[in-house]
Parts: C-alpha cells; sequence; structure tokens
C-alpha cells in the first residue's frame, strides 16, 4: 500500500472530484514550500502568510456559514481541504481561533463579539489560544480554579493556565473560568471569558516540549480586568459551551492521513536501512497498515452519518483514542524501521527524501495526550458507549 | 456504529433481526448438538420459505438481485443470535447457478429449498492459500473425470451437493456441481472447537457430466473468486456478530456482579478491556461493510479482504479473551455461553485462514507499489 494518496477510498462524488482536482492545483501552487514537511514547528508568525493566502481564496474557513466569510462547505469538502494538504505536507492553519471558539461565537456570541472578533479570525490578524488547562487541572478540568470575580461591570481575573498552545504568540485567550466558586457540581460554576493577552497584569512564559520547540505557554492572571462584554455565553454556562467544541473538529486532528505519512516514510526508510527484510517489522508494518484501514473505514462511515446529520454515539473520544494511537504506533515503527539512526538529532535517508525521524517520533507523543488523554477517553466510551457504572 | 441504510435496507435488517432473535441462541445450539443435527433444519426452512438464499440472484432467475452489503445484514445477526445455518455458502453458490444456463434447474432446487450447495474451493493447501493444488480434471468424452482433494471445507456435513473448483491439465478452471454421496467422493469430518463440522472432500474419478458444469474458464477463475471473497467477507462479519454478543454478555455481567461493595463494571481496569473490545468491533464491523459496499459498487481492492478477516478475527479474540476473563470462574465452566462463544470465535478465526495468516496474505497483496486508488 502506498499511503501517498491519503484518501485510501475512493468515496468522491463528481462533484467532489472536481473539487478535489482544483484543490489540488491551488494548494500545490499557493502553499509556501519552506512550510512544506516541516521537521521544526512553524510558529504562527509563519503561519499567517498561509494563512492570509487560504482567507483571499474564501477556503480558511470551511465550516463557517457564508454569512459569517465562512466558506459553508460540506463534511466531505473539508475532509478534501484537510486531505489535499496533508498529500503534500501542508499543515493547516492553527485552529485555535478558526475551529475551536470562531464557531463557538458563531453559535453563541451577541452581534457585537460576531462583529469584533470574526473577521479578524478569518483575516488571521488576531491569533488565538486555548486556556483550559492549569497545574492542577488537566484530566480533572472541571476542578480548574482561575477565578473571574464579577465587579461593577468587569471581572477581575486570577489564576494560572497552563500547557497553552501558541500562548506566547497569541493576541487573545479564550479561558475557561471560575464564576462561582460554590457551585454543585463544580463545572455548573464555569464560564467562558475571551481575554485580551495584552492586558495588565497577565504574564506570559514559554515552555520548551520535549521535541525542543516553544509550543506551550504558561500564563499567569494577577488582577486581570476583563470587560464583562467579553463573557461568552451566559454567565455560569461555560462548561458545555467550552466543551462541545470537541466533536465535529476531532474530523481533522484525528484524521488518518498523518498516520498513514508515517507509514510511508517507515516503508522508504526501512529500504534504506534493509528493516525491510526483518520479519518482525513486516509483520508490524502489516498490522498497523491494516488497523488504519480498518480505521479509515470508520472515520468515513463516520464522516457519512454526520453528513446526513447523525451524531454516531460514542464517535468522537473513539476516533481521539484510535487515530491518536495508531499515530504513536507509526512513529514507533519509523524509528523501529531506521534503527541506531533514529534517535539522531538529523535526517534518516528514506527513499529518494529524508525524514527526521526522531521529530517524527517526538512530535507523536502528544497525539494521546492532548485535548483529553486516552485513557480519559475510554472513561468517556465505557460510561457513554458501554453504560459502565462509575 | 449505526449504518446508513436506504428504507428497504432498513426493513431487511428488521427482518433479520426478528428472525434471528426468535431462532438464534446458545440453547437452541445445545439443543441441536444433542440431537445430533449439523444444523437448524426449521430455520433453514423458513429462510427457504422468505426467499433470502436468492439475496444474490438475479430477479429474472427468481432471487432477489441484492447486493453482499445486503446479505451481511442478515450474516451479522447469524452471527450475534448465533445461528448454525449455512447463508453466506448458499446464497453465493446460488448466485453462481443463477449466472449459468445449464444449471438453471439446480438453482430452482436450491432456491426452493430441496438442494443445500456449499463451494469446496480451498484446495490441499487449505485457507484458500493460492499455492495449494486443486483437484484435477480430465475430459472423458463429453464428462469431466475430478480426482484430488478439498482441505477443510465447512458445512459439507449438512449439504447435498458440492460446488467444486477443480483445473485440467492445460491449467483451465473447472468449477461443477457434485452430489456429496456420488460415487467417487469420499468426505471425512473432522469436529470443531463450537460443535460444527470441518470435511476433507477426497475426490478420486468422480463424474462431472456437462448439465454440472457451471463455469469453465476465466469464468470459473472470475466465480470461484467472488464465492471466496464473499465468504471470507460473510465470515468476518459472522465472527464481529460473535464478538458483539460477547460483548454483551460480559457488560450485562460486570454490571450485575458485585465485589468489595460495587458493580466491577465500575473498576477502569475492566473498563478499559471492555472499551478495547469495543473499539476492535466497531473498527471490524466498519472495515466489513465498507468491503461489501466495495464488492457492490465493484470497486474493491483485493488487500481489503485479508484486511478484514485479520481484523475481524484479531477483535473478535480480544473480545471473547475479554469475555470470559471479566466473568471469572464461571466462565471456564462447560455449561457457560461466553465459553462457547470463545470455542465460536476460535473456530470461525481459523476457518479460511486465521490472523496471521491474513495479515501474511495483505502484506503480501499490498506491495509497495500498489497503491489503494484504483
Amino acid at each position: 500500500v502506498s499511503w501517498d494518496n491519503t484518501t485510501l477510498f475512493v468515496d468522491d462524488s463528481e462533484e467532489d472530484r472536481s473539487f478535489r482536482a482544483v484543490v489540488r492545483d491551488w494548494v500545490a501552487s499557493n502553499h509556501p514550500r519552506e512550510l512544506r514537511h516541516r521537521s521544526t514547528r512553524i510558529t504562527p508568525a509563519e503561519m499567517k502568510i498561509w494563512h492570509r493566502r487560504l482567507f483571499e481564496r474564501g477556503w480558511v474557513a470551511p465550516d463557517w456559514p457564508r454569512e459569517y466569510g465562512g466558506m459553508g462547505a460540506s463534511l466531505t469538502q473539508q475532509i478534501i481541504l484537510f486531505e489535499e494538504m496533508m498529500r503534500i505536507g501542508a499543515e493547516p492553519p492553527y485552529p485555535h481561533g478558526l475551529s475551536f471558539i470562531g464557531p463557538i461565537i458563531i453559535h453563541a456570541g451577541t452581534p457585537e463579539q460576531k462583529a469584533r472578533f470574526l473577521p479578524r479570525i478569518l483575516s488571521g490578524e488576531d491569533t488565538w489560544c486555548q486556556g483550559y488547562s492549569e497545574p492542577e487541572a488537566g484530566s480533572d478540568l472541571a476542578s480548574l480554579k482561575t477565578s473571574a470575580q464579577l465587579v461593577g461591570d468587569e471581572f477581575i481575573v486570577n489564576g494560572h493556565k497552563v500547557w497553552t498552545t501558541n500562548g506566547h504568540y497569541a493576541d487573545w485567550m479564550f479561558a475557561l473560568v471560575r464564576t462561582d466558586p460554590a457551585a454543585v457540581p463544580r463545572h455548573a460554576g464555569l464560564s467562558l471569558l475571551l481575554i485580551d493577552l495584552k492586558s495588565p497584569g497577565v504574564t506570559v512564559r514559554p515552555i520548551e516540549t520535549i521535541k525542543g520547540d516553544t509550543e506551550f505557554a504558561e500564563e499567569i492572571f494577577e488582577n486581570v480586568r476583563v470587560p464583562r462584554a467579553n463573557l461568552l455565553g451566559p454567565l455560569n454556562g461555560g462548561w458545555r459551551l467550552g466543551t462541545a467544541l470537541l466533536g465535529a473538529e476531532r474530523f481533522t486532528t484525528s484524521n488518518p492521513g498523518p498516520t498513514g505519512q508515517l507509514l510511508n516514510q517507515a516503508r522508504r526508510v526501512a529500504k534504506s536501512s534493509g528493516a525491510d527484510n526483518d520479519p518482525d517489522f513486516c509483520s508490524r508494518l502489516a498490522r498497523l497498515e491494516v488497523d488504519l484501514l480498518a480505521f479509515t473505514a470508520y472515520y468515513r462511515q463516520a464522516a457519512q452519518l454526520l453528513a446526513a446529520g447523525r451524531q454516531p454515539a460514542g464517535m468522537p473520544p473513539l476516533i481521539k483514542v484510535v487515530g491518536g494511537e495508531l499515530w504513536v504506533s507509526a512513529s514507533e515503527l519509523l524509528m523501529q524501521a531506521a534503527g541506531v539512526s533514529g534517535p539522531l538529532s538529523m535526517d534518516t535517508k528514506a527513499g529518494d527524501g529524508v525524514v527526521n525521524v526522531l521529530a517524527c517520533s517526538l512530535e507523536a507523543r502528544r497525539m494521546t495526550v492532548g485535548s483529553g488523554t486516552v485513557e480519559v477517553q475510554r472513561n468517556v466510551l465505557a460510561k457513554r458507549a458501554l453504560g459502565l457504572p462509575s | 456504529m449505526e449504518l446508513l441504510l436506504t428504507d428497504s435496507q432498513t426493513t431487511l435488517k428488521d427482518a433479520a433481526e426478528r428472525f434471528c432473535k426468535s431462532r438464534g441462541g446458545a440453547a437452541r445450539i445445545k439443543e441441536l448438538r444433542a440431537a445430533g443435527q449439523p444444523m437448524d433444519a426449521d430455520a433453514w426452512r423458513e429462510i427457504t420459505e422468505a426467499g433470502w438464499l436468492g439475496i444474490l440472484v438475479s430477479e429474472p432467475a427468481g432471487g432477489l438481485d441484492l447486493g453482499l452489503l445486503e446479505l451481511l445484514l442478515f450474516v451479522h445477526e447469524v452471527g450475534y443470535r448465533w445461528l448454525d445455518i449455512p447463508l453466506a455458502p448458499v446464497a453465493l453458490s446460488a448466485a453462481a447457478l443463477g449466472a449459468s444456463a445449464t444449471t438453471e434447474g439446480r438453482l430452482q432446487e436450491v432456491l426452493n429449498g430441496r438442494l443445500i450447495v456449499v463451494p469446496a474451493l480451498e484446495g490441499d493447501g487449505t485457507s484458500f492459500d493460492p499455492r495449494g493444488a486443486l483437484p484435477g480434471a480430465m475430459l472423458v468424452g463429453n464428462e469431466f473425470r475430478l480426482t484430488g482433494v478439498h482441505r477443510f471445507v465447512p458445512h459439507v456435513t449438512t449439504a447435498h451437493s458440492l460446488l467444486v473448483l477443480a483445473e485440467t491439465p492445460d491449467g483451465e478452471r473447472i468449477l461443477c456441481i457434485i452430489d456429496r454421496d456420488a460415487p467417487g467422493v469420499v468426505v471425512s469430518t473432522m469436529l470443531c472447537a463450537d460443535g460444527t463440522a470441518l470435511s476433507d472432500v477426497v475426490l478420486k474419478d468422480a463424474t462431472a457430466p456437462a448439465e454440472a458444469i457451471v463455469a469453465r474458464g476465466d469464468d470459473a477463475t472470475l466465480w470461484a473468486e467472488r464465492i471466496r471473497t464473499g465468504l471470507l467477507i460473510a465470515v468476518s462479519t459472522e465472527l464481529v456478530g460473535v464478538g458483539a454478543n460477547a460483548l454483551d454478555l460480559a457488560l450485562d455481567h460486570v454490571k450485575l456482579r458485585h465485589q468489595f461493595g460495587k458493580p466491577i463494571g465500575s473498576f477502569q481496569a475492566l473498563q478499559h478491556r471492555l472499551v478495547n473490545g469495543h473499539i476492535g468491533l466497531e473498527l471490524a464491523h466498519a472495515l466489513a461493510f465498507r468491503a461489501a459496499g466495495d464488492v457492490d459498487g465493484g470497486k474493491l481492492h483485493p488487500a481489503t479482504v485479508p484486511a478484514l478477516k485479520a481484523k475481524a478475527g484479531s477483535a473478535v479474540l480480544e473480545m471473547v479473551r475479554t469475555a470470559l476473563q471479566v466473568h471469572g470462574a464461571i466462565g471456564y465452566t462447560d455449561d457457560h455461553t461466553t465459553g462457547r462463544l470463545f470455542r465460536r470465535a476460535l473456530t470461525l478465526n481459523a476457518r479460511y485462514g486465521n490472523e496471521n495468516y491474513q495479515y501474511a496474505q495483505f502484506a503480501r497483496l499490498s506491495g509497495a507499489n500498489q497503491t489503494m486508488n484504483p
């Protein structure tokens, strides 16, 4: 199997096929070459060029309705866009504004909030980050402590957010904060607040990751004043709003394409290193490819169900678990294929090209942790899909 | 995960569910085994009367003219509720008979339930191994004489006739129908873990007259391949049904069984094992219906078939192991359904080649230069 075709199964209608062809051509001639197949992290500043081109083409927000400047694309078209970017090693723009908070503002924002925030998310003028995790609130997110006390027309925010992707580049943070310390259950006291990170009292510190880049940051809030107008949705209604975003969004973060790309690299590296003569490697490769094939079948079926207006029960956490674990396994197979040169901090020969095996391997580890560990996702599945007691 | 079905497919699925619910079950299987019955004749009669055996046969030939996907809707329920019937083997044989002018009469006998025909395509290599030798076919006058062996063929004990694949000395494939009890056919039968049987079919100058020839040459190769593909997809789907049954039994048990003052289903170690079982079944189920849809749409990649059998086998084995484990000692007793499902899963997983064999087949068919896109 060559997983170069990120579409393993051909499902495109006539219309989809011509859309795919148009996207393929356009992406090839418009995506900046220096951003393709990058082993180092693309900073939000570097990403702006690509964001801007997509914006000018009208494709930067495929899932947004047209009236808000989006593309109003079908789910199939959204997947095609994503796949065609993956195919040439192009990453889509960062999702925190476009895919996470943008749709929530469209859904729950006031007319003023929509007019103020949406155009600048679309154009890429504002960079956003997501302020959920705290030092003492990770998997148990509802226990978060950052407080926002309503005083007159302002919230006074105090607390500590951490593991914030792009936090040190962001202009704005959408944060889950505690607005009612006495609420029972705990998540009933949380609100979603839009915070200008240039406000006085905000301290941002970047954090270096295992991969050696500074993806994350932490933010300390000391008596930060946030206008009441920046409350998104109802007071103490932040939990439902803030966690709803993790549904259809899984279709891009858990797309099988990138794992297929890793397996391609593993095949190429194995050819160069001789690992393709190792029966254990071949057997592991076959097992992973079969799993990826089955996952792709599931993913496609889920997409069709969603497109038909159904919400398949248990689908989002399942996609997260399987997509994340397959990605990790593929990166481990790549490391195995590279043998002694795998852990070197330099490129390894892979057919006609090269690949940074170590970077792929380190990058992959986040897939089973970020936005909810696979263990927590399994707990959710136990409860929601299997009806098991707590 | 639910399937996106048309209204008529939904009607069909509901009917299959009702039928299998009323006819299937471990208790019924036990009854049949005790009575020495190789299959459920009453259930079979009802299936025949409802016209199910013609599911893949064209309408002019008296069939329902539906696809493999529709057959799978039924087969999954057969696996889930546990019936002992050769539904897919007979439906696939009927499709081949229906496509041939010479065997039209035989087809009608199959459709009205008088004749049970099952395929014997394995050769002497087992597991549909393409390196295995097929029985030889010698033309004598205007009939073929067949000599050779098909090993580990399922459902032979329930069948009246076999759809036999053979090869002439110049390499032409012959697909013909041969009575199981005809002269020159020796069947030796072995009992499987789940109480069903596999048979070695030894042919020695067994005769196939002109009217018994279903297909020759490329046509025979094509039909043998279609039937193999259908059998592999169907047995994978039946396995997924067995796994779904095991999951439901396990869930019922862990919700009721209390230890340390709590239902054992509240313990995370068990929850995660059960979730893994559920995930495996969901993926295998999706791949099975994907494969069937691709067959019906004429766009099946051949590597998808061993991939499915491998995935279904390994996922369902994991599921039945987990089901046994969470049942504790009771699962290890002879009479308990979970143990029976375990033996059923072992049997179906080994049929036509177990998961290791299928992974190797997949690796062979998915060589580095092939792509999944035609």
